[in-house]
């Protein structure tokens, strides 16, 4: 079962970087709360922002230049290529069995998150609901590299036992 | 599926990591193979059936569970 779709293998080490990268600039902002550094403010071209304003009406600004702290974005892009690079870059032995727990993983990894998802739509409302969709954006990605490798993990160990 | 390969291997005198890699496969995939927790495609059944110079029956074995 050969996929023309996976990354080539150098790739992972890339995604290590980038990933690094980006839980080490959000934890930063966490633990020092960090916001919107100044030089990071620059024009950004938003297809749709939309301000909510708690007096008065929300304001929509579609196809047109904004002014934008950048920070956030560039935590989120870090995150999700590095994600992707790291979920979805070959194995070092890439074959068919590889392939088969990285189909399980996925498949996996999509239940667990859509199944938070919809408990969260029952349970969690207004702004913890927003949190929780920002925090779905990433998820799936991590499920699936915790599961992948924990399995992969797991099957190398019994082959030690072996010769 | 039941299967001799642990069997075919021994009597070729072939480490796990030597089969693997006369088929290109890594040693997890041989390995799962063994154990019965991988049903393996028809290409890598017939080459590993043609390394050992026997047939994939001679190998590889359906079981009832293989039916239902």
């Amino acid at each position: 079962m050969k996929t023309k779709f996976l990354l080539p293998y150098r790739l992972k080490l890339v995604g290590w970087v980038l990933f690094l990268m980006g839980l080490f600039l959000l934890g930063f902002a966490l633990i020092t709360g960090t916001e919107d550094p100044d030089f990071l403010n620059t024009e950004v071209f938003a297809l749709a922002a939309t301000r909510i304003h708690i007096f008065g009406e929300d304001t929509s600004t579609n196809f047109k230049f904004i002014e934008n702290n950048v920070f956030f974005e560039i935590i989120g892009l870090l995150l999700i290529i590095g994600g992707i690079c790291i979920a979805f870059s070959k194995h070092k032995n890439e074959d068919e069995f590889i392939s088969k727990l990285r189909l399980d993983s996925l498949l996996w990894a999509t239940y667990i998150n859509y199944g938070v998802l919809i408990f969260s739509i029952l349970f969690i409302y207004w702004l913890s609901f927003f949190y929780v969709l920002v925090a779905n954006m990433f998820t799936i990605l991590l499920l699936f590299i915790i599961r992948f490798y924990w399995v992969l993990a797991k099957s190398s160990k019994f082959e030690a036992y072996e010769n | 599926m039941k299967t001799s390969l642990k069997v075919e291997r021994a009597k070729n005198d072939f480490t796990q990591a030597d089969l693997a890699e006369r088929v290109g496969v890594s040693r997890q995939t041989i390995n799962a193979i063994e154990k019965g927790r991988y049903n393996l495609s028809i290409v890598l059944a017939l080459k590993l059936a043609y390394i050992f110079k026997v047939r994939v029956e001679d190998i590889f074995e359906l079981e009832q569970q293989d039916w239902e």
